[in-house]
């Protein structure tokens, strides 16, 4: 043989592993590095620290996680045990209980019984907390109870818990039960681990690898390919070298601490090992063997097992001892008909009933090695079959094609959708299954919601507004899946990819709706009184989630050309959660304003969200060109305002407290004026700092000259802007007095009316126990407010909205966005206030004349009450 | 020089770099040219001169750093929307969708320009028998061969009728009979007055097809004119083939 370096050589088998496995984690950091460079590049500054800050958190979630799972495994036999316990007469008590029953019973004169009684009396106390816990009771039942056992049986029926480690030792003591439910945990975690593959940002549209026919031109065996590929998911996913740590918790609960560790190494590598590659095994036998349409569909269902599976642990972990006597009464038949030995030799319990070690950890062993085998065969089944080509060539619905079906929409991209639905499997996965499962899980989450309004219509309807939020939410990131690689052919067509993202939008939105009606139907169905609280929760809903849609389709990213799916930005995806949570609430908790509330800071995000995404769409494919939308967009006016509206609550609430200490309740009102004031300046001040960075100044916020006052000065609005200082002053002034007095008027006739009478009042004996309350209001109300307000709802929203929407929808929006700064009795004259503002602002250019309006107006409302 | 008519498409000083400023990758440096209506110009340049990059800026899917390029008065960019109604373009490697056929991603495209997607597919039914792909038409696109994909672009790219053909290595992976029923076809387009901007690598393509030519390299403009001002640049006694060597030539140390 020539060992000339030039000359091609077989290299081994194992140099092939470590020459691919090198390539691919150096893939999966350089696939980092890139995303930190254009984040870097998009933002100007670099991001290493949260980047890496993050990075952290996930492997420590991940080593919870498998940790957890052990104790999940730990606790679910416990209490299997606990409950067969109970199941076959015994009680449960705790070991001071019993101590103090058998006292009693031992006891022999008068004086020692009366004390043992005492005794057992203060035990009762502490025990009846215990038991309630355990048993979801009430602490008096659980106290009924014991007082019946005690009077009417034995000490002899009451039995301690076994200690920690005697739970798994004994395991055989108690029936077939808990060795079942322990099995059943156990092949959960397993499988969980066996489908995590990448994660589930996981590309399923995935073609044929092409890197494996290259691969394979190379003097390398196919094997060595494979199993590197298999053990490619411990690089990229952390959960599999967190996995180890199951083992280590295991193990520490059946024997102590140190073989916990050496199990870790032990056992816990091996399996790690086997399940990565079990999983890519399959993932590789799929994409070998089955035609791509079909694929998709598998790797997603697989991917969506793992989800499916880690989120369950999550769950089940905060409500196992409701769980696992509910799942072990399902199950209690299958215990006798099928042996459960596994949970046995997965801790090394010899039939003698002795633990052991070296059991354990050949039974491990063994079970890695098949598992590791059964991979390799399967992989190289596909490969046999698949290296072929894929079966399928025709659509089996050619003849009857859907662009000749007379369908509701002539839309063509709706109908491609359609297509895509019919013929691609992995659709349904993707934008039904995956959404479906990922809002479910939210609205477990979030069941502490909806406890107040439990066996209500609103229950059901507001459950059926959570779904569908949640729904969309997941659903926009994958709006270009339809596309894959194919998107090119969307930048052939006269169209623009602004107008396929809306496309999207309508159409998920269409979807979502479906979902919603159908449950909100059978609310209907089942409380038809409640009809309009239905109704009204379906017009919201109708409200919202266009706004929800919208929303979620400026998630999109696009796959690199190796097919990797690039990751949404955290702080994008939370922005477009903005507004969920209140209007869930609102429809929850029967509180239609704040529902309200929810929709119109939806909108207005969504509204941000797109004027970014506008700006960002043009650039898809050319992420280094791309630009941010010029100032003021609305995500600074949105940022400056609940600055303004969060800060001036926390920051008044602090000044009013030392100002009750040091001046008393006199003082109180004029403080909080002027610590208003003083946060309305910090916000001016550093939000035009800010937008100053971004080439406007303060000038060009106050001054607004543009096309559009030309027809109000009948001239050129250049030459004639400076005359018409004062004019504008005084229409503002004008149009302010006008709106007071009918603002005065509105509350007069509201006061009229039965709710608003008692409402009115209430407000008013409240006001006058705090003196100087309109003094403190009118500082502000005539003197910060005005400025502040004007400069950020008119001077930056109202501007930006503008640009975005446009025409009567901006002056809606920011007057609707105003309007709920404000409380919702007031709803209407404040709203008519920011839509006049705007129009005024619009129409001379200069916000003096808004803040003129304004001050007009607080002045007039504020000096009409009552003192 | 003089052009018989108004230029189609007009490139002027486009520069496009990747990256930010210091360590970004010049893709096209200072590149200007122009293709007057109705000519069918090959864009002749060696591996990575930037010939798909200049295609991409034109389809408006990138954006250039400085400079302008338009397409009929139009911004390839600002009026990148408009000017797909102008335009047809076949990439160096197209691919389709995976769940639809090549007939349905025709009828797809039709609908998505306007037309009446059965009258359309009619229309362009004889180019597809001529490129025996009608045979194959309702089978997934994506189970096509390189070759049927190419003739599947080509049809997408002819399917509105536009004045201008992009055709990026139109070429390249086809077998030498369907090659020649390309350049039949290119050669028809232009007769009809479509104007055509087609790429290559091979002098011979050019020399068989165009009467003019833009040569450039490491993204500059080397040379651009009619092949007979191109030979007369050089010694008569030169092929073209040796001409193109000599103007892309580099010594290795230009090469860091």
């Amino acid at each position: 043989m020539s060992a000339d370096p030039t000359v091609s050589r077989s290299i081994g088998f194992w140099r092939t592993v470590a020459l691919l496995l090198t390539a691919a984690r150096r893939r999966s950091r350089g696939r980092f590095q890139r995303q930190q460079q254009l984040l870097n590049n998009r933002t100007g500054s670099s991001t290493n620290t949260l980047g890496a800050l993050s990075v952290l958190v996930v492997w420590a979630l991940m080593a919870a996680l498998n940790g957890g799972a052990a104790y999940v495994l730990y606790e679910t036999v416990s209490i299997a045990q606990d409950l067969e316990t109970e199941t076959h007469g015994k009680i449960i008590v705790s070991s001071f209980f019993l101590e103090r029953l058998r006292a009693l019973e031992s006891a022999q004169s008068e004086i020692e019984k009366t004390e043992a009684q005492e005794n057992l009396e203060r035990a009762y106390d502490i025990e009846r907390y215990t038991r309630a816990g355990e048993y979801h009771q009430a602490p008096e039942q659980a106290e009924t109870f014991l007082r019946n056992a005690v009077n009417n049986r034995q000490s002899s029926d009451f039995v301690t818990r076994p200690s920690t480690n005697g739970v798994f030792e004994r395991l055989r003591d108690y029936g077939p039960v808990p060795a079942m439910l322990g099995t059943l945990v156990l092949l959960w975690w397993l499988i969980m681990l066996v489908f995590q593959g990448e994660g589930l940002e996981l590309d399923l549209q995935r073609r044929r690898h092409p890197m494996w026919e290259w691969l394979f031109t190379h003097p390398v065996k196919p094997g060595a390919v494979f199993l590197a590929e298999m053990l490619s998911p411990i690089a990229a996913n952390p959960i599999y070298v967190t996995a180890p740590l199951f083992f280590a918790v295991l193990y520490a609960f059946v024997y102590d601490v140190s073989t916990g560790a050496a199990a870790m190494f032990l056992i816990g590598v091996p399996v790690a090992i086997a399940t990565a590659g079990a999983g890519k095994a399959l993932e590789i036998g799929v994409i070998l063997r089955f035609a791509p349409r079909s694929r998709g569909a598998l790797i997603g269902f697989m991917t969506w097992l793992g989800y499916v599976g880690m989120m369950a642990f999550l769950f089940v972990a905060v409500a196992l001892a409701t769980v696992v006597p509910t799942v072990a009464g399902l199950l209690r038949p299958l215990a006798t008909l099928v042996p459960w030995p596994f949970m046995s030799w997965a801790i090394g319990l010899r039939p003698d009933g002795s633990l052991s070690f070296l059991w354990g950890m050949l039974a491990w062993w063994l079970f890695s090695a098949i598992v590791i085998a059964g991979g390799v065969r399967f992989t190289v089944w596909g490969a046999q079959r698949g290296l072929a080509g894929a079966t399928e060539t025709k659509p089996a619905s050619s003849a009857k094609s859907i662009f000749r079906l007379p369908l509701l929409s002539k839309e063509p991209l709706y109908r491609k959708e359609v297509m895509w639905f019919l013929r691609d499997r992995g659709a349904i996965v993707q934008t039904i299954l995956v959404p479906a499962t990922i809002a479910s899980f939210q609205l477990f989450n979030l069941r502490g919601l909806a406890r107040g309004v439990q066996g209500s219509s609103l229950y059901l309807s507001g459950a059926a507004v959570i779904f569908g939020t949640y729904f969309l939410w997941i659903l926009g990131p994958r709006s270009l899946a339809s596309e894959g690689p194919a998107l090119w052919l969307a930048q052939t067509w006269p169209r623009g990819l602004e107008e396929l993202m809306k496309a999207k939008a309508r159409l998920w939105f269409t979807l979502a709706n479906a979902l919603v009606t159908l449950v909100l139907i059978y609310a209907l169905v089942r409380y038809p009184s409640d009809w309009w609280k239905i109704v009204l929760v379906g017009i919201g809903w109708f409200a919202f989630g266009r706004s929800m849609a919208a929303k979620s389709v400026t998630l999109v990213t696009i796959s690199s050309s190796s097919g990797e799916p690039e990751p949404i930005p955290k702080g994008r995806r939370w922005a477009a959660s903005l507004g969920m949570l209140t209007f869930s609430i609102g429809i929850l908790s029967h509180n239609w304003s704040l529902a309200v509330v929810g929709i119109v800071y939806s909108w207005l995000t969504a509204a941000a969200m797109w004027e970014n995404f506008r700006a960002r769409l043009p650039y898809l494919f050319d992420p280094w060109s791309e630009k941010v939308p010029p100032p003021p967009t609305l995500l600074h006016a949105m940022i400056a305002i609940s600055a303004l509206a969060e800060g001036g609550s926390v920051i008044s609430g602090i000044f009013m407290i030392v100002a009750g200490r040091v001046g008393g309740l006199e003082l109180m009102s004029i403080v909080q004026a002027i610590a208003f004031g003083a946060v309305a300046a910090i916000v001016w001040f550093v939000t035009s700092t800010v937008l100053g960075n971004r080439g406007l100044n303060n000038r060009d916020v106050w001054n607004w000259r543009g096309p559009q006052q030309a027809t109000v000065w009948r001239g050129r609005p250049d030459k004639d802007y400076d005359k018409h200082f004062f004019g504008s002053l005084a229409v503002g002034a004008a149009c302010g007095l006008v709106l007071g007095f009918l603002s005065v008027g509105y509350v007069w006739v509201l006061s009229r009316f039965g709710p608003f009478t008692e409402l009115f009042r209430g407000a008013e004996e409240q006001a006058k126990e705090i003196p100087n309350l309109v003094t403190g209001l009118f500082i502000v109300g005539v003197f910060f407010a005005p400025f502040a307000e004007e400069y950020l709802f008119r001077g930056l929203l109202f501007r930006a909205l503008d640009r975005a929407w446009g025409g009567w929808r901006a002056l809606l929006g920011s007057a609707m966005f105003f309007a709920i700064y404000h409380q919702p009795a007031s709803w209407l004259p404040v709203g008519l206030v920011g839509a006049a503002s705007a129009v005024i602002f619009k129409k001379t250019g200069r916000l003096t004349s808004a803040v003129a309006l304004h001050m007009v107006y607080n002045a007039v409302v504020i000096g009409s009450m009552k003192v | 020089m003089n052009i018989p008519s108004a230029p189609l498409v007009q490139i002027d000083n486009v520069t496009k770099s990747f990256g930010r400023s210091i360590s970004a990758k010049v893709a096209l440096n200072d590149l200007s040219f122009s293709v007057p209506a109705g000519q069918l110009c090959g864009l002749l340049g060696p591996n990575g001169a930037g010939k798909t990059t200049l295609f991409r800026l034109l389809m408006g899917i990138l954006k250039a750093t400085e400079g302008t390029l338009l397409i009929d008065s139009l911004d390839a960019f600002e009026q990148r929307v408009e000017l797909k109604r102008l335009v047809g373009f076949l990439p160096d490697e197209p691919v389709f969708y995976s769940y639809l056929s090549g007939r349905e991603i025709l009828e797809l495209s039709a609908a998505m320009h306007g037309l009446e997607p059965k009258a359309a597919v009619d229309r362009i039914y004889p180019l597809m028998s001529r490129l025996r792909l009608a045979g194959d038409i309702d089978g997934y696109a994506e189970d096509f061969s390189r070759g049927m994909k190419k003739k599947l672009g080509l049809l997408l790219c002819l399917l509105h009728q536009p004045k201008l053909l992009i055709l990026d290595e139109p070429t390249n992976g086809l077998d030498v009979e369907s090659t020649h029923l390309f350049y039949d076809l290119m050669l028809e387009e232009s007769q009809r007055g479509t104007t055509v901007l087609f790429s290559t690598h091979l002098m011979d393509q050019v020399a068989k097809l165009c009467s003019h030519a833009v040569i450039i390299d490491e993204g500059r403009l080397v040379a651009k004119g009619s092949l007979t001002e191109l030979r007369a640049t050089f010694d008569e006694s030169d092929s073209l083939e040796e001409a193109f060597l000599k103007l892309t030539a580099k010594t290795p140390q230009d090469e860091c």
